[in-house]
Parts: C-alpha cells; sequence; structure tokens
C-alpha cells in the first residue's frame, strides 16, 4: 500500500473513531439495541482494523435490508432485535455459585449420568475460583497444548487473537465461505460476532490432536454470535470437535454462529458438534434458539470435508452444515443425529454441491422425535453441469416414540449432469413393540430398552464421532429421550 | 403485493368474457365465480418465490398475449382413435363438439358436459364447486372461467366395462387462447370406472390449459384415471387433479407428461376413511427446453390408509422435469402406509432434474419411505448388453424401455397400454434420432 493511501486510511481511522462514537467507552456492555455505533463499539473494543469495521458495517446494512427466513418448520415468537445486548465482557468468576452444592441438583445428575469428572463438572458449571487448569492433574495443559500446537505451526487462537496476529490470513478467509451477504442470520453475524476459534494447518500437518479437550475449557463464554474459522492447507489434517455433551445454561437465547471451513489440496477437516443447550423446560419455555450457518468449502483436489452433528439440545434448532465440493474428486461427508423431546423444534440437514468432477457426499442422517417435539431434515444434493461422475447417497432415518410428535423430510435433489449419480432413500417408523419386548423380557427397563434401542438406530453416526465423545454421546442419547416413554 | 402481468391480462380476461361464460344467468354460480376471481386477485399467478412453484416458473405466460377474441369454434381436427368403445367427450378449442363425441346411452353411468349439469345442478353440482380450492391460485382461476369441461356420474355399485374418455384438442392458429375446464368425476360407493383424458395441441399454438377435476370417490368404489398429456410444444398446461377417496375407496391415477413447454400435473388426494387408496404413478418424456412437473400432495388423514407412488422419466436435450412428492400423516392417522419413489434418467448433458419427495408425519405408528435416484444409464447393464451382440443404440433403448417399463406394467392389459408403449418408442426413436441417446 502506498504510504500517502497508508497515512489517509489512518487519518480515516482515526476521524472515525473520534465522531463516531462517543460513549460507554469504558463499560463492558454496549447498550442495548443494534445500530451502527455498536458495531464501532464491538469493533473499538477488540482493537479491529478498519478493513474488518468496514466488512461489519457493510454487512449491517444489508442486513437492514433482509427478511428473516421463514421457511423453516418452525415456530417461535417474533424476535426483538432492538431489545438485546450485542456485545458484554465474559462475565467475571465472581458471579458464580460458591461450590457444586449451590448448582442446580438436576444439572449435576446428568452431569453423573455422563460420567463427567468432578473437576470438569465445577468448570462446566461455572464454580468461583476453579482454576481451569485445575481441571488436569498437571501444570497447565491448555499450555503444554499451545506448545506441542506451536511446534506443527498449528495456530489455534480466538478469532480476535488472529485478526491481530494473523491477519492476512483473516483476511484472505474470512467471508470467503459464507460472505456478509449469505442470509439474514449469518449476516447478522458478520455484522456482530464477538469471538470464536481460528485454526490455520499449515501445509503437509497432521495436527497432533483432536483440537477437542482444549476447546471445551477455552471457548466457554465466546457468546452467543459465534465466529469459527478453520483453514486447513495443502495435505493437512485436522479434526476438531466443537460443543461439549454437558448441559450447557445459558442467558442468551438467541445463537447466531457461522462456522467456515477451507480445505486446500488434499487436505481433511473433520467437524464434530455435539449440542446439547437448553432446550426449555417440560411445558416448552424458555430454550435457546439457535440459527447456525456452518459451510466448508473443498477448495483443492482430493480434499475431504466431514460434518459430524449430535443435535439435542436448543429450542429451536435451524442448522444445515454445507459442504462446496469445488476440487475434483473432493468429498464431504455429513452423519447427523437430532434429538427432540417435549416442544424442541429442529430443522437441520445439509447441503452438498458438487461442482468438481468425480465428487462424492454421503449423507445420513437420523432423526428421532419424542414428546410433543417436531424434527425436520431439510437437505439439498446439487449436481452442477461440470460434475461428471459425481456421486450422492443420501439416507434419512426418523423414529417416533410417542404419538404427539412429528418426523418431517423435505430432501431437494438437483442434477444438471447426466453422469451423476445420486441416491437418496427415506424411512419412517417407530420403535418397534417387538424390539421393545425383547429388550424388556430380558430384564431390561423401559428407558433403558428405548436408549438402547435409539442408540442402535444411531449406530451409523456415533461411530463417526471421535472417539472419547462417542462414548458421552451415547449416554446423552439416553438422557435427552427420558421422560418419553410410559 | 404486484401480480405478475399474465396474471393482470387473466383479470382483464375475466372482465371481458364474464358474460358469456358457461350458466352465467345462474346466480350461485356467478357469485362463486366473483368469489374465486377475487381470491385469485389477490395473489395472482404463483411465482418461483412459492415454496411449491420453485422449480416451475409460469413466466411464459407474460409473453402470451389473451386480449384477442377466441378462433373459430367448428375448425377440423385431427382425432386419434378412440380409446375402447365406451362413450367419448370431445372438446375442440374449449368447446364441446357434439359432432365429434359419441354419447348413446350407457348403464350405471351419466357422462355428459358440465354445462349440461349446471342448470338444476343444485344439488350435485353445486356442493362440488363450492370447493374451488381457492386456497390455490390456479384452481381459483380455473373457478373464476370455469368453462366447459366433463362431468362423470357413475351410480351405486356401478361396474363400468369400457373405459370413459374425454379429449380436450386445440387446433392451434396464432392467437394465444386460455381454456380453463372444470371437470367431475363422482363414484358412487361400490362402482367402478376408468377415465381416460387427452390433452392434445396444435405445436407452435400459444395455449394456456388451466384444468381442474374434482373427484369423489365414495365408500368402496375405484376410479382409475388416465391423463395423456401431449399439448403443443408452445403451450402452457396446468391440470390439478383433487380427489377425496372415501373408506375403501381407491383412487388410481396415471399420467404421461409428454407434450407442452411447460407441463405442471399436480394430483392432491385426501385418504379421508380407513382402508382408502391411493395409487398415483407417472411417466414424463421430455426433449427440447421443456419444463415437465409432476407434483403429488397425499394426506393420510386417518387411520390405516395406504398411499403408493412411483414416477419414472427420461430426459433428453435441455428438458427439465420437476417431481415435488408430498406424504402428510396428520395426527392419529396410524397404521398408515406412505410409499414414493421418483427415477429419473437423464440421457444428455444438459437435461435436469428437480426432486423434491417430502414427508411430513405426525403420527407414530405408520410406514413411510421415500426414494428418488437421479442418473444416466448403468454402464454395467449396457456392457452386458454390448457384449451380447446388441448395437449400442438398441441396447440403449431396450434399457429405456425396460427403467420406464416398471410404470407402464401397473397399467398392464388397460385399453391404454399399448398408447403408452407406442409413446415411449417413438419418443426413443425421435431422440436417438436427434442425438446421441
Amino acid at each position: 500500500m502506498a504510504v500517502t493511501q497508508e497515512t489517509v486510511q489512518t487519518v480515516q481511522e482515526v476521524e472515525k473513531y473520534k465522531y463516531g462514537f462517543v460513549t460507554d467507552i469504558d463499560t463492558d456492555t454496549a447498550p442495548k439495541g443494534l445500530n451502527e455505533d455498536i458495531i464501532r463499539f464491538i469493533s473499538a473494543r477488540k482493537e479491529e482494523p478498519q478493513w474488518l469495521l468496514d466488512w461489519r458495517l457493510k454487512a449491517y446494512a444489508h442486513w437492514l435490508t433482509m427478511e428473516e427466513p421463514d421457511w423453516a418448520k418452525v415456530g417461535y415468537p417474533p424476535i426483538d432485535y432492538q431489545d438485546a445486548y450485542y456485545y458484554s465482557a465474559p462475565k467475571s468468576a465472581e458471579d458464580g455459585p460458591e461450590s457444586l452444592d449451590d448448582v442446580d441438583p438436576e444439572l449435576l445428575a446428568t452431569y453423573e449420568k455422563l460420567g463427567i469428572p468432578l473437576h470438569e463438572q465445577e468448570v462446566l458449571a461455572g464454580v468461583k475460583n476453579v482454576a481451569v487448569d485445575a481441571v488436569f492433574d498437571s501444570v497447565s495443559v491448555a499450555t503444554t497444548f499451545k506448545e506441542t500446537l506451536a511446534a506443527h505451526g498449528v495456530i489455534f487462537c480466538s478469532i480476535s487473537e488472529a485478526v491481530k496476529d494473523h491477519p492476512e490470513l483473516v483476511k484472505e478467509y474470512l467471508g470467503s465461505v459464507v460472505p456478509y451477504s449469505d442470509n439474514f442470520f449469518a449476516t447478522l453475524n458478520c455484522a456482530v460476532f464477538t469471538d470464536g476459534s481460528f485454526v490455520y494447518i499449515p501445509k503437509g500437518v497432521r495436527c497432533p490432536m483432536e483440537l477437542s479437550t482444549y476447546f471445551r475449557i477455552n471457548a466457554a463464554n465466546t457468546g452467543q454470535f459465534e465466529r469459527t474459522l478453520i483453514i486447513a492447507d495443502e495435505g493437512s489434517y485436522v479434526s476438531y470437535l466443537e460443543g461439549c455433551t454437558a448441559p450447557m445454561r445459558d442467558e442468551n437465547q438467541l445463537h447466531a454462529a457461522v462456522v467456515e471451513l477451507v480445505a486446500h489440496k488434499d487436505a481433511e477437516i473433520k467437524y464434530s458438534t455435539v449440542q446439547n443447550w437448553y432446550p426449555g423446560d417440560e411445558n416448552g419455555v424458555g430454550g435457546i434458539y439457535n440459527f447456525v450457518t456452518k459451510r466448508g468449502a473443498c477448495r483443492g483436489d482430493d480434499s475431504k470435508i466431514s460434518w459430524t452433528q449430535v443435535e439435542t439440545g436448543s429450542a429451536i434448532t435451524w442448522k444445515y452444515p454445507s459442504c462446496i465440493l469445488q476440487g475434483d474428486r473432493s468429498v464431504g461427508e455429513f452423519y447427523s443425529i437430532a434429538i427432540t423431546n417435549n416442544f424442541q423444534q429442529a430443522d437441520t440437514g445439509t447441503k452438498m454441491i458438487h461442482l468438481g468432477k468425480d465428487t462424492k457426499s454421503r449423507i445420513i442422517s437420523k432423526g428421532i422425535s419424542a414428546g410433543k417435539s417436531q424434527a425436520t431434515y431439510r437437505g439439498l444434493v446439487k449436481m452442477m453441469p461440470n460434475a461428471s461422475g459425481a456421486r450422492n447417497y443420501s439416507q434419512c432415518d426418523s423414529l417416533l416414540i410417542g404419538s404427539e410428535c412429528g418426523a418431517h423430510t423435505v430432501p431437494y435433489i438437483e442434477s444438471r449432469n447426466r453422469s451423476a449419480q445420486v441416491e437418496h432413500e427415506a424411512t419412517t417408523s417407530k420403535i418397534s413393540d417387538d424390539q421393545l419386548f425383547y429388550c424388556r423380557q430380558r430384564g431390561i427397563g423401559e428407558e433403558e430398552a428405548v436408549a438402547l434401542i435409539v442408540n442402535g438406530f444411531c449406530r451409523e453416526v456415533l461411530q463417526e464421532l471421535p472417539m472419547e465423545f462417542a462414548v458421552e454421546a451415547q449416554k446423552l442419547v439416553g438422557i435427552s429421550l427420558e421422560g418419553s416413554v410410559g | 403485493m404486484s401480480i405478475t402481468s399474465a396474471s393482470q391480462a387473466m383479470l382483464d380476461r375475466y372482465e371481458a368474457v364474464r358474460e358469456t361464460l358457461p350458466g352465467q344467468q345462474i346466480a350461485w354460480l356467478a357469485d362463486l365465480r366473483e368469489a374465486a376471481v377475487r381470491s385469485f386477485g389477490e395473489t395472482g399467478l404463483p411465482t418461483p418465490k412459492v415454496e411449491e412453484w420453485k422449480y416451475t416458473n409460469l413466466r411464459a405466460l407474460d409473453g402470451f398475449d389473451f386480449s384477442e377474441p377466441p378462433g373459430d369454434a367448428g375448425a377440423a381436427v385431427d382425432l386419434p382413435d378412440a380409446i375402447g368403445a365406451g362413450p367419448r367427450l370431445v372438446f375442440v378449442d374449449g368447446v364441446f363438439r357434439d359432432d365429434l363425441s359419441r354419447l348413446g346411452d350407457f348403464d350405471g353411468v351419466r357422462f355428459t358436459p358440465l354445462a349440461d349439469r349446471l342448470e338444476g345442478g343444485a344439488d350435485l353440482i353445486q356442493p362440488r364447486l363450492g370447493d374451488l380450492g381457492q386456497d390455490q391460485p390456479l384452481l381459483a382461476l380455473n373457478g373464476a372461467f370455469l368453462e366447459d369441461g366433463y362431468v362423470a356420474e357413475v351410480a351405486e355399485k356401478a361396474e363400468i366395462a369400457q373405459p370413459l374418455e374425454i379429449v380436450f384438442a386445440d387446433t392451434g392458429g396464432d392467437i394465444p387462447t386460455a381454456r380453463q375446464p372444470r371437470n367431475m368425476i363422482i363414484a358412487g360407493a361400490g362402482s367402478r370406472v376408468q377415465i381416460i383424458e387427452t390433452h392434445l395441441g396444435a405445436a407452435p399454438s400459444q395455449q394456456f390449459f388451466n384444468g381442474a377435476t374434482m373427484i369423489t370417490v365414495a365408500e368402496g368404489a375405484s376410479v382409475e384415471h388416465r391423463r395423456v398429456q401431449r399439448q403443443g410444444t408452445g403451450s402452457v398446461h396446468v391440470n390439478t387433479v383433487r380427489a377425496r377417496i372415501d373408506n375403501g375407496g381407491i383412487y388410481d391415477s396415471f399420467v404421461l407428461q409428454q407434450g407442452a413447454a411447460v407441463a405442471r400435473d399436480e394430483v392432491q388426494v385426501g385418504l379421508t376413511a380407513g382402508g382408502s387408496v391411493a395409487r398415483l404413478n407417472g411417466v414424463y418424456l421430455g426433449d427440447g427446453s421443456q419444463v415437465l412437473d409432476n407434483t403429488t400432495v397425499v394426506r393420510h388423514a386417518t387411520e390405516n390408509s395406504t398411499s403408493e407412488q412411483l414416477y419414472k422419466g427420461a430426459l433428453t436435450g435441455s428438458a427439465r422435469a420437476v417431481f415435488q412428492g408430498n406424504i402428510r400423516v396428520e395426527a392419529g392417522a396410524d397404521g398408515t402406509d406412505g410409499r414414493m419413489t421418483n427415477k429419473t434418467l437423464l440421457l444428455s448433458d444438459k437435461a435436469e432434474i428437480d426432486t423434491k419427495p417430502q414427508l411430513e408425519i405426525l403420527a407414530d405408528d405408520v410406514k413411510c419411505s421415500h426414494g428418488a435416484t437421479a442418473g444416466e444409464l448403468d454402464g454395467d447393464a449396457l456392457f452386458y448388453l454390448r457384449a451380447r451382440g446388441i448395437p449400442e443404440a438398441q441396447a440403449r433403448g431396450m434399457l429405456v424401455e425396460a427403467f420406464l417399463g416398471e410404470v407402464i406394467d401397473g397399467v398392464e392389459e388397460e385399453p391404454i397400454e399399448p398408447l403408452l408403449r407406442d409413446a415411449v418408442g417413438n419418443w426413443l426413436a425421435h431422440a436417438q434420432e436427434t442425438e446421441e441417446v
């Protein structure tokens, strides 16, 4: 950049800061509501460069022209976007409970069933004065992880840090998969995202660990507008695990996260999610609205992106992790379990856009609805004219437990290439009395039997989860369905 | 909300012709028309922004000029041979042609043009017209114009041996036209009947066909409804069938979609009582830049009803086919068995299929499944035939015929079967002549 140009820009930045935003600079919470000043405030608090602020403002301006989508099979009262806080610094530890004795016993009972160690329980419940390091016996595991990762050249940090330390990477990739104008919730996220994770795996590196345990500790309190960006450079591999089997109590009702993945030539990204946010009580009061945009681009030849999700929480889930298969022979996978109970509503699925030759995609979706809940699979498989030899296989199974719930399947298949092969199958059924009788006869309690049968129904997806999570997820499946039979 | 220019043209046309529409002197009918036109005016023709019309665009109609007066009502027309020895009603350019039809006395069935039944039709016709389908713009539009169509009223327990045949033909010409016939099939308890509708048109004519057929299948009755759509290549064809099936009744539908520039056959079935059955099958053959849409909505409203759907098609050129199937199982409709399959062969580089087989299930004791595939001919099967000395073109033809044959097998030994096999054979021969298929 020419020196004069730079100077001009710097002056502009200073001016904007000076006149564009004058109040509240010292507070930790931005005032309620959403406007350009709030966005400038967030950006200033995070000491962001001008280009990022401009990007946020561009997104905000676009968001104002958009309408909230209503095509999903979910119902909720209208959201007042002006009646919310868009920035608040992480809550101080002082607000937390004194000890586990002060924590909601229901929550503890769930931790117990999931087999979460006591120390971890304390951290999850936000007990005061429990250092993250104490979760593990060794010296700061977090630090150790960081060192190991650094030795391999892996960058793993919060996206705010990345903006400061690796601006060239963030600038190149941010919004390159989910553009600022993508959809109502993603655009809102662009304007007001507060934090999230950033991962960069350099060429030829196989990330030495699952970026999971580490994440569980560090990513707490990233806020309701989370932004994640993962880049796997040529020939690299990373497995990333988001979320937690333990139920998270969260004050924010609206969550609008964006996750972008970029896989270069020969690279592979495996992204697993376990989502168990507060689903509301058994009468459907409260609960999180989870409106997430997740998308991965297989940019290079022979790259692969695999999404695995276990969705058991949230009052409303609106989520379609997608793959854009640009590189020849690239592969996209989507494995999903969505369990809804009580009054939960889930509208989830995937999009597989085949652009490159001989690209492959596989979709396995298992929906289980119980209580008065509604679960919808909504997916798109699109074969573009150049996707010669592309293949897709989709299987969407739904299981109904009880007569008051609903299970819906809405697949869209668009094929514009003769040599592309698309296969889609879907079934809907209930737990058969025979299966239940068989288990009961062998002395297995009814709830356990249901958990067992449902786990069998979900097996193909559970197998895709990283080992340590698979075990917890299996238990979670049982717990989510408690009270749904008998 | 603004409406498309074709929608406005339709409203203008209604104003111009309303005094000449059949049965206009009948007060209740005039009221129905007015209600329907108001309803249509609110939304106009659907655009791709409407989810149900995401894949099929009616904008071609904006290029039609509907202001011209209709053509000669006595025009000569080439009719295909009659199918079977039953009665036949022929409508040419929207007008019932006594001279071309075969009426006669057939036991157990009253089969007439709708216009003949309007006068004094307050008992039978009016309640059935009351369901104009104002929930859907195209049905409302049809209800506003409500032109002459057919009424097939089958007496209780009557078994009609010969098919009832209807031909809607268009002689073409330079003047764009709109035909909006309203038909009714009323099958009394325990009756059996087969209806064969043929839609024909001269190739280049700009015709907008917007038909609607209301069907009631009473207890234990069986209605077989066959539709052959071969309209002219310049036309836009939308045909909506709405059937209500009572306990133990069977509605069996088969559609061949071959003609028109843009065509949509939409079947909506309400399975309203136990033991009711819907079988919906279809074959589509697309070439050039045709858009052929098959849409089905099957609603299982109560316990123990069954539906089966099989739609298969082959596409060449830059033709595009759309299949939208929806099985909805209402709460309490336990014992539902619903199956839906859609398979498409893409025989050229530019052909496209958009399919959306949808399930909406609100009851738990159900068995529902759907499947969809799209792709080209199986290379292994082709190799197998080639290895046995069968020339490539012939081998491909055999495979296409076998692929589509699965659906046609469902109407085996019916009077319409040879016609369908010929249609596939001729389409294929033509496709192989014009491009490498």
